[in-house]
């Protein structure tokens, strides 16, 4: 069997899928990063070829997400791309009519308009932690609600709970003072989903054309609140697909197809080896000039694979010999 | 004619100009309603998120007006003094508001530049009025009466009065000053109903609007440059002027969040109120701002100006 | 006395040398760095515009260093720079430092220099004024000229990071340079190099991108993180309205090409926007119709927090974009601002720009192709 793999390395949580050729998700692990993308790529890989058949050949391999440069050299991928491209790649792959692609994950969130197949438009957002995952995760350990049950109780609530606070930590406090003032928890939770969507729209999503029809994907659309408050939001359907917690690597391997299979190319990928190999990464701020920049060296096997982080290229190209003397 | 005149930003301080103005040309003029929650949620979804709050405010009442009149004023004033200009959105207003709100009428948006004096007052005037006449004697009766009707409003305030009051209130607790835009003074809803807070505590509220100009020119003077902006100077001109007036016990300072001339107001009335040890409260307003916030933070600030009284009664 | 002044972009090379002739011993704040923006942020009002930061970073560097006065730029108009000399002067004063400000204003630009000149025992040569202003000008000049080039044409690098580097080069011989006969020998060894480094122009860039904005985010490529080095490097050849020499040829020195360029641009800003507002946000409306009339790709627009003028420009680009087809990105930076989401915007932008290209010269649209 042929197949795709497709990695998203994010802050927050990996992924690692593994498409065949028609485009079906044949396996998938949701894993968290927890500080050490080296160490979670090499053990889903281990995790994942366990999932595997045993006649699995993999003939491309991309990488996207916050440590997709990373991992793209960990695994030697044929397509390194940012989160946006594999999002809307794999959206399409959902629906070819997609107009309006929403997305909200731990860190961060993002708006992709298309039109006719084509991005037209994005935002994303890069400074407040308002609109993601990780306000709602933390909000919930708040109320003492565990963020899988979050959903249910806030469909449970017959109205929401206004919470004010374009910024996490004012929401917060507003969160508190509503609990001081007795509002029930479903009802907070409601509110929640809600000023978090309204974050969304009021921020990320200002000024876009929404259009349908819409997918809703990543971490968050589990979250059925959040889906509530979006519907009742913009009186629109959205389509929450079957993998959205794993649409980033999806669009990876679907991109990476591209890249090979597509144009006839061999794939360069290292194999599932480089799940046993002592890899790391170390870095150093140069001293070359005003820049100092904080260069990255990714190591294999002690030998040195590749440089970066810096902007004149000094590293990144040619001298990464003198790094592995240094 | 039906002339839309929305009620923020300028309007506080050029109305019964205008409003006269159009008045004695024929036009029916209207007002769109003091700020309500539905104008401000209308006007935060209009304007883009890096807007100063009373521009999204602005945004709100235009779009209020947008359906019931034929024309709506917004000049483009890039200076209302000589050697003062104004902040770069009241100059870019008209053609923000073109490009961000859909289906409005035409704008009648001339362009205000007093540097030029006399000529570039007439030029304004003229191009004010011409939609409806080209008559220049009509033009400068109008503008004539309305000169009139603002400068009895200047005066009024002068008297010491706030707008909707007909005679000084009873203030047992001393006098407060509040500096800012007057469009933030001045508008109940955006500045959470700051003024009425202060004088149902029993405190006579005193506004940079009650200082003559020469008063505020005087006050300017500290500074080794003046400043360029012509609210920037009423702004300090006030919190300097009242820093020094022994009988203010303090001074609020109502700004509003992402507006760039606060940026360094802030800054600047900070060192001149330290520097005359005058108590000062700043409040920075949008969207966001709860009332419980302020409401706190007013508190607290009286009850710090009554225990400095009392020490220093003891 | 030994003077500074803040960066901006690369005009500190005319202006070092413009100061050590006419008698002062220059120090040239350190090169901006992270450290200068945290330095700078820690002593600045909380919502004032990037480039003030920076400057005062600039500032306190430079006073560490040994500098005792600083020529700051002064002038009156809407934007907020023109008062930006006062406020910092204060904080400067606040933090007990002993150094002196030099506030250059527009109608009294040469006597605030003869005055500090003056000052220091020192009298300047009039006659060899007009001649070294253009020196300086000159060296400023070609370094602009040649980022330009090199932001045309980084695509074509042969190996990435070399043309940043002979840039970084460039900067340090015209530094050195005093006269004009070896201003031109540094331009020649450059033009040397410059054929080593790019491949011969033969397949034309994927993409023409245009940076347009305020002045200073443009030009100070280490506050902007290298947007146009970045564009250049995921293949696209940049454009950018903004230069050094730009202001001065602007405001200070007349020059007809500038004055005609200038009325063309009014010109496209005829539909958009009916005055100047202050700053560079009518020029960035203005160059965005005309990079869009000269069929590019896309724009840039990269403006610092709270910047007045270009919230205005922002609000009406959306209808340019549209008139003329033509996608933008606008990019706020402050002190916050973290480079990677920065990264991942260009290189998405880039993508849609050359899906888009490719779409509309008949390309298919990049729907998964399995299963077909």
């Amino acid at each position: 069997m042929r197949l795709a793999l497709g990695v998203d390395v994010g802050s927050v949580s990996t992924n690692l899928v593994a498409v065949d050729e028609q485009g079906r998700v044949q396996s998938k692990l949701y894993l968290r990063t927890q500080g050490n993308p080296i160490r979670v790529v090499q053990e889903g890989l281990k995790e994942l070829k366990a999932t595997l058949p045993p006649d699995a050949e993999i003939v491309a391999c991309g990488t996207t997400g916050s440590g997709r440069r990373l991992a793209g050299h960990l695994l030697a991928a044929d397509s390194v791309k940012n989160e946006i491209t594999a999002h809307a790649m794999a959206a399409l792959s959902v629906n070819p009519q997609v107009r309006t692609v929403f997305e909200i994950g731990g860190q961060d969130s993002k708006i992709i308009i298309l039109r006719d197949g084509v991005v037209v438009d994005f935002a994303m957002n890069t400074i407040c932690a308002a609109g993601t995952g990780s306000f709602l995760d933390r909000q919930a350990a708040r109320l003492g609600v565990h963020i899988s049950e979050l959903g249910d109780l806030a469909l449970s609530a017959k109205q929401a709970t206004r919470i004010a606070g374009r910024c996490a930590v004012f929401a917060e406090s507003d969160m508190v003072h509503k609990q001081q003032m007795g509002h029930p928890v479903a009802e907070i939770v409601r509110g929640l989903c809600d000023a978090l969507v309204r974050n969304y729209l009021g921020n990320v999503a200002k000024g876009k054309d929404i259009e349908p029809p819409i997918i809703f994907q990543g971490g968050v659309a589990a979250n059925k609140g959040i889906r509530q408050a979006f519907v009742s939001a913009l009186q629109q359907e959205i389509e929450v697909p079957e993998h959205y917690d794993v649409m980033g690597a999806l669009g990876a391997a679907l991109l990476a197809e591209r890249a090979t299979v597509h144009r006839g190319k061999a794939s360069s990928w290292r194999g599932f080896a480089v799940a046993d190999a002592d890899c790391q990464a170390v870095s150093h701020d140069c001293n070359g000039c005003s820049n100092c920049c904080e260069v990255v060296e990714f190591r294999i096997a002690n030998a040195s694979i590749a440089c970066w982080g810096d902007r004149c290229g000094k590293w990144s190209h040619g001298k990464v010999a003198e790094v592995a003397d240094s | 004619m039906r002339v839309g005149i929305p009620r923020a930003l300028t309007y506080h301080d050029y109305f019964p100009l205008w409003e006269t103005f159009f008045h004695n040309l024929g036009c029916e003029v209207v007002t769109s309603p003091p700020t309500t929650p539905e104008i401000a949620n209308a006007g935060v979804t209009l304007a883009g998120d890096d807007v100063c709050y009373p521009v999204k405010v602005m945004y709100g009442h235009v779009a209020e007006l947008a359906n019931r009149v034929d024309v709506i004023y917004v000049p483009r004033l890039f200076s209302t003094a000589g050697g003062t200009c104004e902040c770069p959105k009241l100059i870019g207003l008209a053609d923000m508001l073109r490009h961000s709100i859909p289906r409005l009428p035409p704008l009648i948006s001339p362009y205000v530049n007093l540097r030029r004096g006399k000529r570039g007052l007439w030029r304004a005037i003229y191009a004010t009025a011409a939609p409806i006449t080209r008559n220049p004697r009509r033009i400068f009766r109008a503008y004539q009466a309305g000169k009139k009707e603002l400068i009895a409003y200047q005066r009024r305030y002068q008297t010491g009065l706030l707008p909707n009051e007909s005679k000084s209130p009873a203030a047992d607790k001393g006098q407060l000053a509040i500096i800012g835009h007057s469009y933030n003074i001045y508008d109940g809803y955006v500045n959470l109903r700051l003024v009425e807070r202060l004088l149902a505590r029993g405190y006579r509220v005193l506004t940079p609007q009650m200082l003559s100009k020469r008063a505020l020119a005087e006050a300017n003077k500290i500074l080794r440059k003046p400043l360029f902006w012509s609210a920037g100077r009423t702004v300090f001109g006030a919190g300097a002027y009242y820093a020094r007036r022994p009988d203010v016990a303090g001074i609020i300072h109502l700004a509003s969040f992402g507006c760039g001339l606060e940026s360094l107001l802030i800054d600047l009335v900070q060192r001149v109120a330290n520097a005359h040890g005058k108590p000062l409260l700043l409040l920075t307003m949008d969207e966001h701002t709860g009332a419980a916030g302020v409401e706190t933070r007013l508190e607290a600030f009286l009850d710090m100006l009554a225990w400095k009284e009392d020490v220093a009664c003891v | 006395m030994r003077v500074t002044f803040p960066h901006m972009g690369m005009t500190w090379v005319g202006v070092k040398h413009l100061l050590a002739e006419v008698g002062f011993d220059v120090v040239v704040p350190p090169p901006i760095t992270r450290a200068t923006l945290e330095l700078g942020s820690k002593h600045s009002p909380e919502f004032i515009c990037l480039p003030f930061k920076v400057m005062i970073g600039n500032y306190l560097q430079a006073v560490e260093a040994g500098a005792e006065a600083i020529f700051m730029l002064g002038g009156v108009g809407p934007c907020r720079l023109g008062y930006y000399a006062e406020v910092q002067r204060e904080i400067l004063q606040d933090l007990g430092l002993q150094v002196r400000m030099i506030v250059l204003e527009r109608d009294n630009f040469v006597g605030e220099i003869y005055q500090a000149v003056k000052s220091i025992g020192k009298k300047i040569a009039w006659h060899k004024l007009l001649p070294l202003v253009r020196f300086c000008l000159a060296k400023v000049a070609y370094l602009d000229r040649l980022e330009a080039q090199l932001l045309r044409e980084r695509y074509g690098e042969r190996q990435a990071g070399s043309c940043s580097q002979l840039l970084a080069r460039a900067m340090q011989l015209v530094d050195q340079a005093s006269t004009w006969t070896e201003l031109k020998h540094v331009q020649k060894d450059i033009d040397l190099h410059l054929q080593h480094i790019l491949l011969p122009a033969a397949a034309g860039p994927a993409l023409r991108i245009g940076i347009i904005g305020e002045i200073y985010m443009l030009i100070e490529s280490a506050v902007n993180f290298g947007i146009g080095e970045r564009l250049g490097e995921l293949g696209a050849s940049v454009s950018r309205n903004m230069y050094g020499s730009t202001w001065v040829r602007e405001h200070l020195i007349p020059d007809w090409r500038a004055f005609f360029n200038a009325r063309r641009i009014a010109r496209h800003c005829r539909p958009y926007i009916g005055q100047r507002v202050g700053g560079h946000g009518f020029e960035s409306i203005g160059y965005a119709v005309e990079y869009a009339r000269r069929g590019y790709d896309g724009l840039v627009q990269v403006l610092p927090l709270t910047c007045m003028p270009e919230i205005i420009a922002k609000s009406i680009l959306p209808t340019v974009s549209r008139d003329w087809q033509i996608p933008i990105l606008t990019v706020t930076l402050d002190e916050h601002a973290g480079e990677a989401g920065l990264i991942t915007r260009l290189e998405a932008f880039v993508d849609m720009l050359l899906e888009r290209k490719n779409l509309r010269a008949g390309g298919k649209s990049y729907a998964p192709s399995f299963g077909s």
